[in-house]
């Protein structure tokens, strides 16, 4: 019995030890550092992950975008944050359209890629022998020159909105932000200004030169196109003239420093002609067809862009409501409508709605990037029998929920072959950050303000406008500098629009204030017969103060950081 | 492996102890008879891996039996289990048949980390109670503090629900059949306006708005005296999606018996709801009506295979069955109906086609032709458990073994299509095409939890010694293969796993003094090799007062026991990432670079946390239990926890500019909780002929968030710590602005908004300087009140029976909680949506001095609706009659022909009424299904 006893005993014992489970986390999916910097393909797909932090602005703000921010267009959801950046009601805390997070995140990927990268890690022993062998060595080379521009990028699209920053060059720990501090505007200008250069030296000179599978990475051209916008952006008012910012002692934060503003614009012109002096190749033609441009992943003239899967979000959002599943989201001001110019026989001018024969007929005659830009009252869309109706009972007009309040709808990008109901013809579509058409006016804008009267200024605005597709009239070289610079400003206005462009060239230029404080506009369609009548009316009050030329950085960073300075009236 | 040397210390130790023991001792009866009313002299309880005597439990426990809860007529034991147990506070989230799941909390709000929820084990082994009936539970208790949870370790802090099932007794077959069948029907529906009053009022919102009326006098015409359903349409959609009642039923059958060699209990349950649809299959081939049934199976069977080897297999298995037209749940459809205005659009058009709108799809169609979801779980809970009875080592020494294995499926089945609608007018818009039905199958959920157990129990007394040990190997392995739609366990196939080893012993002196020292070594995959296991001990002291000589003949105190403890334990489910303890380089949305595939891109992934560990939690609890007068029992517990580790983001010390892919979750938060729980229970003599009892109890939960690494605010108001958990923050409104408040600059209000008279004004508390700026924004809100769980939860029992009728009824109510109106059904206008009756006392310059709603607005008006304010405060306290229960029992004599012992007929309500401080919906339904009253008779046959 004794023994049987002990049995027992020993049974239990076995069961509970034979059953100790290891508590080892069993599967790994991720990757370990080491890894990746071992493998070539993980080391690829590291470098993806610097490029997926690139914006992609057709959805940029929960579905609406900057140019709702702006006095291009409303955003007829009246819940949608971007309505706050309108109102004026945000702050360091609540700013709908910060990315101070998202771009330093990118920069940690870019400079953990730097760190990380070295060919002599990767194990390539597959491809000794073979001609793949120095193309592999020589591609992950190259990879360290592209995550050098999409730093670049990232760093320019943090001082356009946020003046100088920390340049950041080595992945942090939360051990090194006490030493954290801004750099000046000026560094961070050389820095951006460097690296590009540095790029540019190592980069393929357009998207052509790569193989089609290669086709959205960073060229020589694109790194040269951002150095353009950089100059010419710290060539102009806004970085060059720090009394807006009253009461703020740390002008070098938000301005460059007293000097040779001619040099400045000189710098700018002359990075704009690096970039029209690279071998004529088909990114680096204007592009003849407006519609197209938009709508064809990199046609004639994009120098960079991402692209999407074949989607049909942005149609959804922005589809007038006349169509099934159509939300009417971004719509248009009466603001951007105007400044498109208008025929009268054969001469362009400046539209007026008390000219008669202007309003009489607004949508005719006028310049032919209007239509393809805007969805009007009678134009036709898709394929509906009915042309649009914006008026009170029309199809597209209210009282339907979520009908256009501006009485236009959005029509640059938006993919019209898409069936919203039954998900047919979905496209790629394609976000452009860099055309060659911005290069001309960048050189255009930059030589107008240190050589007036430069006969370059005329070719290469002319480009753009008098190019086959626009066909408006040239420059007229008899007027002088300042409505020069008009013009200038108003062909970026109208050929930029949807382009993420008028919310910071309007900051640049100092003339936020005026035109963001200014009532957004639309306009009453009435039915009359035997043509509609049009009346423009002001839709909504904007908010702009001068403390909304820079964005906040966000309250809690200055808490943490306690080096970090926060932006002027803030 | 150090957990080994553990286990083999602790069993030798054990054995030893009970060889070198020869002393004769008689083995406690560690099973009494359950008495309707509490008796703390005999009774037994279960308690963490065991049962003890109640006399010296020295922990806070409260319990109830099976029987008890099945008054309140309900497909989920959760709701079943409202005002039942004092500690316990439950939240019903939804009333629809199926889809309505409860959540619980022990002793409240104990962390503001990833879970409250408390474990819960199922005849000793972690499982889901949520499908159990009434019928095959003994006993539900909630273990609440230090001392009766430690053994349960790392999964002990937020506390331990036990769910005992029956078993059989020695005795000869009782065979017991119940039926209920009832009616369900909605306590109440939302009450929107018709057409006239929505076009009339929206008229008024818009030249409130400054715009032009929508709708003319003609309109308003055709609105009024209904000539043209097509164009002015004037629909009640509840009313043609909804019907009015929907029956509910539960079938019971049971076998209980027993012999020496083998005890059994069978039980056989089925429960069958209708959902409130109306029978949209009947109209439609391809739709279906809306359904629910579960099947519950149960079969615990006892063997003794010798004199001192008995089995014990215990199988429970759930079939559920759920069917509604369109979607599986009725959510959707729901926030549609209260959207869609009543003149939208009608149901059909003349020519019989659906009507639609680009907004809104047409909730008729939706129902009628977009086909059915079915979904189907099984829930199977098995157990087999050995117990060898090693008196011949010596006397009082038990050794167990078990294994338990649940397992979870449910699968989806969906026939769906979409359908065609027009809108109204000249040139119809086509919406949506017609498809043919398509099915869809798929796994909506699966998990599976294995657990193994082997115990050495030992249980003696010696003269005036009583002592009971009880040592535990506990190893479980819980792996989610699809976790639930909506919910945030991570099933990417990873099992839990935990090992360890719990112990306890108990020792009373005299009868009269306790002593009670229980703790785990556990240890948990989530963490760190080095910071894996962990250590929680917890220790009690109890003073039987009655059994001292100077109380012993005491007429009026029968008992008395004061008890204490404390003790530290531990919660491992504190959220964030999943091994977050590693740095992680994972794969991220990738990036075109042309064509349409995505390459792949890795990223660094969310900053790791070597030093992550669980949550901790030390907690204190004082009581005492007494039965005195003659029928009377009071039970009253103090407690305090201080829960500490709790994971949080180091958002005060990490700055976004570091770039890090997420924060590195870190264990810094505190919470402390304290609060009481009283009972007071009567039940009068058992052997009169009228009897009588109650039980009333009460509940008192405050907690605290002691640090919290909160984002900084500018608004001193707003800082979280120092408050309780969840508290709500909102603006205070002071009123409406008059026509001359609107042209005075000096009273505060939002920034680019036009305010207009009969607007909400705000109190100005703080700005971006912390001082107030005139204008309205977030940087005014302040604490303003607590929407989280109720501060007082409290209920009342009482039952009378005389001869053969019997009446029981079950109120139980909350206080210090708020709700906050929002949505369609209260904010007119706004969505593009529709208007109810709430509207009516709007703002008028003439109503002004009356009104208590705002100006009405045609566009979406972030002043007055978008704001979590005091002006959508409500009160949520409330009494409710949960039960209400009327029987007669027929006499026994004309029974024992027919061969039965005993037959009952009764007629039940659940949810009979409340009151409260709220018109305008049911405190517990605000929005979504509705909060459902049933009506039910019931037949209870014992053969």
């Amino acid at each position: 019995m004794k023994i049987k006893n002990t049995n027992y005993i020993f049974l239990i014992v076995l069961i509970v030890c034979g059953s100790c489970q290891k508590l080892d986390r069993e599967l790994d999916t991720d990757l370990t550092k080491d890894q990746l910097e071992s493998t070539y393909n993980s080391l690829q797909s590291l470098l993806t992950g610097v490029y997926s932090t690139l914006p992609y602005g057709l959805t940029q703000l929960d579905r609406a975008t900057m140019a709702s921010a702006t006095d291009e267009a409303e955003f007829t959801n009246e819940t949608n944050r971007v309505q706050l950046l309108n109102q004026g009601a945000w702050t360091a805390i609540n700013n709908p359209a910060d990315v101070w997070g998202a771009f330093y995140q990118g920069i940690r990927r870019a400079n953990l890629f730097i760190e990380t990268a070295d060919p002599a890690k990767v194990n390539l022993d597959i491809f000794k022998g073979t001609a793949n062998y120095q193309i592999r060595i020589d591609e992950i080379k190259r990879w360290e020159f592209e995550v050098r521009f999409l730093r670049a990028f990232y760093y320019f699209e943090l001082i356009k909105r946020y003046g100088g920053v920390p340049i950041i060059t080595k992945t942090l720990n939360e051990n090194d932000v006490a030493s954290l501090k801004r750099n000046t505007l000026e560094e961070c200008v050389k820095f951006i200004a460097d690296e590009c250069d540095l790029a540019a030296a190592n980069l393929p000179v357009s998207s052509g030169a790569y193989a089609t599978a290669d086709q959205g990475r960073a060229t020589k051209a694109a790194a040269l196109t951002l150095k353009s916008r950089l100059l010419l952006y710290a060539a102009s008012d806004l970085f060059n003239t720090p009394s807006w910012a009253i009461g703020f002692t740390n002008t070098q934060l938000v301005s460059l420093p007293a000097g040779d503003r001619m040099a400045r614009w000189k710098a700018a012109a002359d990075a704009a002609k690096a970039v029209i002096d690279l071998p004529a190749v088909p990114a680096l033609t204007a592009n003849t067809n407006y519609r197209t441009l938009f709508t064809t992943p990199y046609a004639t003239g994009v120098i960079f862009a991402r692209r999407t899967e074949a989607n049909n979000e942005f149609e959804l959002a922005n589809f007038s409501v006349g169509f099934d599943r159509g939300q009417g989201g971004i719509t248009p001001s009466q603001n951007l409508v105007d400044d498109y110019e208008i025929r009268i026989g054969t001469t362009w001018v400046d539209f007026d709605w008390n000219n008669p024969a202007h309003s009489a007929a607004p949508y005719t005659n006028r310049d032919p990037r209007m239509a393809l830009t805007v969805v009007t009252n009678g134009s036709s869309f898709q394929s509906r029998a009915v042309p649009i109706q914006t008026f009170t009972g029309g199809l597209d007009g209210a009282p339907k929920p979520n009908a256009t309040k501006t009485g236009y709808y959005l029509r640059k990008y938006v993919n019209e072959a898409t069936n919203l109901t039954t998900g047919a013809g979905n496209a790629v579509h394609s976000w452009i950050y860099f055309r060659i058409e911005e290069v001309f006016l960048n050189y255009a804008e930059a030589l107008n303000e240190y050589a007036p009267g430069n006969p370059d200024i005329k070719i290469y605005y002319d480009r753009v406008r008098t190019r086959a597709g626009v066909a408006l009239t040239g420059l007229n070289t008899t007027e002088n500098q300042v409505k020069v610079r008009d013009r200038i400003r108003r062909e970026r206005r109208v050929e930029f629009a949807f382009e993420d462009h008028r919310a910071w060239d309007a900051r640049r230029w100092m003339i936020a204030p005026t035109v963001f404080n200014a009532p957004l506009r639309g306009v009453t369609v009435a039915n009359t017969m035997p043509a509609a009548t049009y009346t423009p009316f002001n839709l909504e009050a904007r908010n702009f103060t001068p403390k909304m030329y820079l964005f906040p950085i966000p309250l809690n960073e200055l808490n943490i950081a306690k080096g970090l300075v926060q932006n002027p009236l803030w | 492996m150090k957990l080994k040397k553990t286990i083999y210390y602790i069993l030798s130790t054990l054995v030893f102890v009970a060889v070198t023991d020869e002393l004769q001792a008689q083995q406690k009866d560690s099973v009494a008879t359950k008495t309707e009313v509490v008796n703390f002299r005999t009774a037994a309880r279960p308690i963490g891996y065991g049962n003890q005597q109640k006399s010296h439990t020295t922990g806070a426990i409260s319990s109830i039996s099976g029987d008890e809860i099945r008054d309140a007529f309900n497909n989920r034991i959760g709701n079943a289990l409202i005002g039942r147990l004092p500690g316990l506070t439950i939240r019903q989230n939804g009333f629809e048949p199926g889809a309505s799941s409860t959540n619980l909390n022990i002793r409240g709000v104990n962390t503001y980390g990833f879970s409250n929820a408390p474990l819960v084990i199922v005849d000793g082994f972690m499982a889901d109670y949520d499908q159990l009936v009434p019928e095959e539970i003994e006993e539900i208790s909630i273990l609440k503090d230090a001392s009766a949870t430690a053994v349960y370790g790392l999964r002990a802090a937020n506390g331990v629900i036990l769910v005992t099932t029956k078993k059989g007794k020695i005795q000869p077959l009782a065979i017991n059949f119940n039926a209920q069948y009832g009616v369900q029907n909605p306590v109440s529906l939302p009450r929107f306006l018709d057409s006239y009053s929505y076009a009339f009022l929206l008229n008024e919102a818009r030249r409130n708005d400054g715009l032009g009326e929508l709708y003319t006098s003609d309109d308003l015409q055709a609105f009024s005296n209904k000539s043209d359903p097509i164009n002015y349409a004037n629909v009640n959609w509840y009313d043609e999606v909804f019907r009015n009642t929907a029956p509910q039923s539960n079938y019971n059958l049971n076998f209980k018996g027993g012999t020496s060699v083998v005890r059994y209990f069978a039980s056989l349950n089925g429960i069958l709801a209708d959902g409130l649809y109306k029978k949209f299959g009947d109209e439609s081939e391809e739709s279906s009506n809306s359904k629910y049934s579960r099947l519950n199976f149960r079969s615990n069977i006892d063997i003794s295979l010798n004199k001192n080897l008995s089995a014990i297999l215990n199988l429970g298995a759930a079939v559920e069955d759920k069917r509604n037209p369109g979607e599986l749940t009725t959510n959707n459809t729901i926030s549609l109906l209260d959207r869609i205005t009543p003149n939208s659009f009608p149901v059909r058009l003349g020519n019989g086609s659906f009507a639609g709108n680009n907004l809104l799809s047409n909730p008729v169609g939706d129902l009628l032709s977009t086909g059915f979801s079915t979904s189907n779980s099984t829930t199977l809970q098995a157990s087999f458990r050995l117990n060898q009875l090693l008196d011949m080592i010596t006397p009082g020494l038990k050794a167990s073994a078990a294994v338990s294995f649940n397992s979870f499926y449910s699968g989806l089945s969906n026939k769906r299509k979409t359908y065609t609608r027009f809108s109204t007018g000249a040139n119809a818009t086509q919406f949506g095409q017609s498809t043919s039905l398509v099915g869809t199958e798929g796994v909506q959920s699966q998990w599976t939890n294995n657990a193994l157990q082997a115990s050495l129990t030992y249980s003696r007394i010696f003269d005036k010694h009583d002592i009971s040990a009880m040592a535990i190997f506990n190893s479980d392995y819980y792996l989610i293969n699809k976790a639930y739609p909506g919910t945030n366990a991570a099933g990417n196939d990873i099992p839990y796993k935990t090992n360890g080893v719990s112990s306890r012993i108990t020792y009373v002196y005299s009868d009269k003094y306790i002593a009670e020292f229980s703790a785990a070594y556990q240890g948990s995959n989530a963490f760190a090799k080095g910071n894996r296991y962990g250590f929680t001990p917890a220790g009690s002291l109890g003073w039987i007062v009655s059994n001292e000589d100077f109380l012993k003949g005491s007429k009026v105190i029968e008992f008395l026991k004061l008890r204490g403890s404390y003790g530290f334990v531990g919660n491992e489910n504190i959220g964030g990432l999943r091994f977050g303890y590693a740095q992680r380089y994972p794969f991220v949305d990738g990036y075109i670079f042309t064509g349409t595939s995505k390459l792949g891109a890795i990223t660094e992934g969310q900053r790791a946390n070597p030093e992550l560990t669980w949550e901790k939690e030390k907690k204190a609890n004082v009581g005492f239990e007494m039965n005195f007068a003659k029928g009377f029992g009071l039970i009253v517990d103090l407690f305090q926890n201080n829960r500490f580790d709790i994971l949080d983001k180091p958002n005060s010390t990490i700055p976004l500019i570091v770039g890090y892919n997420g924060v590195p979750e870190t264990n810094l938060g505190k919470v402390k909780n304290k609060g009481l729980e009283a009972m007071i229970s009567y039940q009068s003599n058992q052997s009169k002929k009228l009897q009588f009892n109650f039980n009333a109890q009460a509940s008192y939960n405050k907690n605290e968030i002691v640090f919290n690494d909160e984002l900084t605010q500018v608004n001193a108001a707003r800082v979280t710590t120092g408050m309780p958990v969840g508290y709500g923050y909102g603006l205070e409104a002071i009123g409406f602005f008059s026509g001359a408040d609107v042209s005075d600059n000096t009273i505060a209000r939002p920034t680019g908004l036009v305010i207009r008279p009969g607007d909400i004004k705000y109190r100005d508390i703080g700005g971006p300087l912390g001082v107030p700026d005139g204008i309205i924004d977030d940087n005014d809100s302040a604490p303003i009140g607590n929407y989280n769980l109720p501060d007082w939860t409290f209920s009342f029992q009482s039952g009378v029976s005389y001869k053969g009728v019997d009446l029981n009824l079950v109120f139980q109510g909350v206080t210090g909680i708020n709700l906050n109106l929002s949505g369609n059904r209260y904010y007119a206008f706004q969505n593009n949506g529709k208007v109810s009756e709430i509207a009516l006392k709007r703002w008028t310059p003439e109503t002004a001095s009356t009104a208590t709603y705002p100006r009405l607005s045609s566009i979406d008006n972030t002043n007055n609706f978008n704001s979590f304010s005091t002006f959508w405060k409500r009160d949520a306290s409330y009494l409710k009659l949960r039960s209400a229960e009327i029987g007669y029992t027929l006499p026994v004599k004309t029974l024992k022909r027919l061969g039965l012992q005993k037959t009952r007929v009764f007629i039940n309500g659940t949810n009979l009424f409340s009151l409260d401080h709220l018109d305008e919906a049911d405190v517990e339904a605000l929005g979504g299904y509705p909060a459902l009253r049933t009506v039910s008779l019931g037949l209870n046959l014992h053969f």
